[in-house]
């Protein structure tokens, strides 16, 4: 083969495989998906954690309001929730960690290493031929050309690996969202119920005398124009003349902010199959070849994400304003 | 199209979300009116009566949250089992990547030093 042959045959070859490399929407498409598996994992270990504290919890506001304790019975199937949400944090785990492999597979430049190693090669090739005293045996554009079809090569090899993984993850994303859709209603009457018991018996022990509510007062009074005093705040929950008005408005506002905070969790849990679904349509995207639409994942897992961090944000005693909520 | 990796999660037809909504109501409206009909009471059977169904009802509501989601037990272990597998062969993915990118260096030194030597032999 002459060296115009050569040099056309590896031009088309070139051309047919060396489309561009589709590592960079593998890597985005990597990061969204290890994002939105992570946060759907915290969400359930939340749940997780608080089915430790609920029959504590249980245990305690029957003693304190007449209620009966949690029965054996149960308490077992309580177990069984708690086994249920575990395996179910493990799977969206184990959904990360294909996304990290994913990842891994992205980047990886398959392209540059062929590249760089081919270098050496040429490099200890010339070298050996000048040692043989044949130096003309690997002229630079033929080098240069073959360099580049191995390159090629190497990236639609990279590039149809990635695709095959995506399809494969994409079934798996399939599976798992008809699953939390299926179960989201079981989701969030459990959190509901976690809540619920949650503030009863902080209520119960309030009203024993366990528990000031300084965190609620002291976010309610104005710090600009007053400092806040505990052992005032004292004084007037437990002697002041407007007292029981002040345990009241209490018991009120914290069963508003519950309300808000539920509202909140049943958000969180519709959120997890709809980014799924979003995650899908990316996916088939990338397989296609079509651009990602990173700004419809991007939303809906800021959106998620917001949700957690106001829910944290809760749970720490911090309100928040209705108009911050998603 | 994707593979089918594991049989679908068993179906809740709205029927059994339906009685899981009644368990769930009959249970929380229970609890929340408790302290009232607790006060109301008149006697210590009374007492007893209300306690026992309050504990029944939530007996059933935990009974039923976990027995909905023991019915996809078997699919949520599929799901991993698949999960851990393709894991494995992402990684097998990767090392095959790698392997073949020695591979085309490899093959493309050994043709070229069989050229430089069809030169020497010619030579």
């Amino acid at each position: 083969m002459d060296a115009r042959r050569f040099l056309a045959v590896v031009a088309v070859l070139v051309l047919a495989t060396g489309c561009a490399s589709t590592r960079p929407a593998a890597t985005a498409l990597a990061s969204q998906g290890g994002t939105a598996s992570r946060t759907i994992e915290a969400a359930f270990a939340r749940t997780e954690a608080d089915l430790d504290l609920l029959v504590d919890r249980r245990i305690l506001q029957s003693a304190l309001s007449g209620r009966p304790a949690p029965s054996a019975r149960a308490q077992a199937d309580i177990d069984r929730v708690q086994a249920a949400i575990s395996s179910r944090r493990r799977l969206c785990g184990d959904l990360a960690t294909l996304y990290d492999g994913f990842a891994a597979l992205a980047a990886y430049d398959a392209s540059a290493e062929v590249t760089r190693a081919f270098g050496d090669v040429s490099a200890s090739a010339n070298a050996l031929a000048v040692a043989v005293g044949d130096s003309a045996v690997v002229s630079a554009p033929l080098s240069d050309l073959a360099a580049k079809l191995a390159a090629a090569t190497a990236t639609s090899l990279q590039n149809g690996r990635l695709a095959k993984t995506s399809a494969v993850i994409r079934g798996l994303l399939v599976e798992i969202r008809k699953l939390i859709e299926q179960e989201a209603p079981l989701y969030a009457s459990v959190r509901e119920e976690l809540e619920r018991v949650s503030v009863a018996t902080s209520l119960e022990m309030y009203r024993s005398g366990i528990g000031r509510p300084h965190p609620l007062l002291r976010e309610l009074l104005d710090a600009r124009e007053f400092a806040y005093d505990e052992r005032q705040a004292n004084t007037a929950l437990e002697k002041g003349a407007k007292s029981a008005a002040l345990d009241s408005a209490i018991e009120q506002i914290v069963h508003r902010r519950i309300a808000r905070r539920l509202e909140l969790e049943r958000s969180l849990v519709a959120s997890f199959a709809s980014v799924l679904s979003q995650l899908e349509l990316e996916h088939q995207a990338f397989e296609a070849n079509r651009p990602l639409d990173a700004t419809a994942v991007r939303e809906r897992l800021a959106a998620f994400r917001q949700i957690v961090d106001i829910l944290a944000e809760l749970r720490q005693g911090r309100s928040v304003p209705p108009e911050t909520q998603p | 199209m994707p593979r089918k990796t594991a049989s679908a999660p068993a179906t809740h037809p709205q029927t059994q979300l339906d009685v899981f909504r009644s368990i769930e109501t009959n249970y929380w409206q229970l609890d929340d009116g408790f302290d009232i009909a607790y006060a109301a009471c008149k006697t210590a059977a009374q007492r007893k009566q209300l306690r026992d169904t309050l504990s029944a009802a939530e007996d059933a509501y935990w009974a039923a949250v976990a027995d909905a989601l023991a019915d996809n037990s078997t699919f949520v272990q599929q799901l991993r089992d698949d999960l851990d597998k393709k894991n494995a062969e992402v990684k097998h993915q990767l090392e095959n990547l790698k392997s073949i990118s020695a591979f085309l260096v490899a093959a493309t030194e050994a043709t070229r030093l069989a050229a430089a030597l069809a030169r020497l032999a010619a030579v």
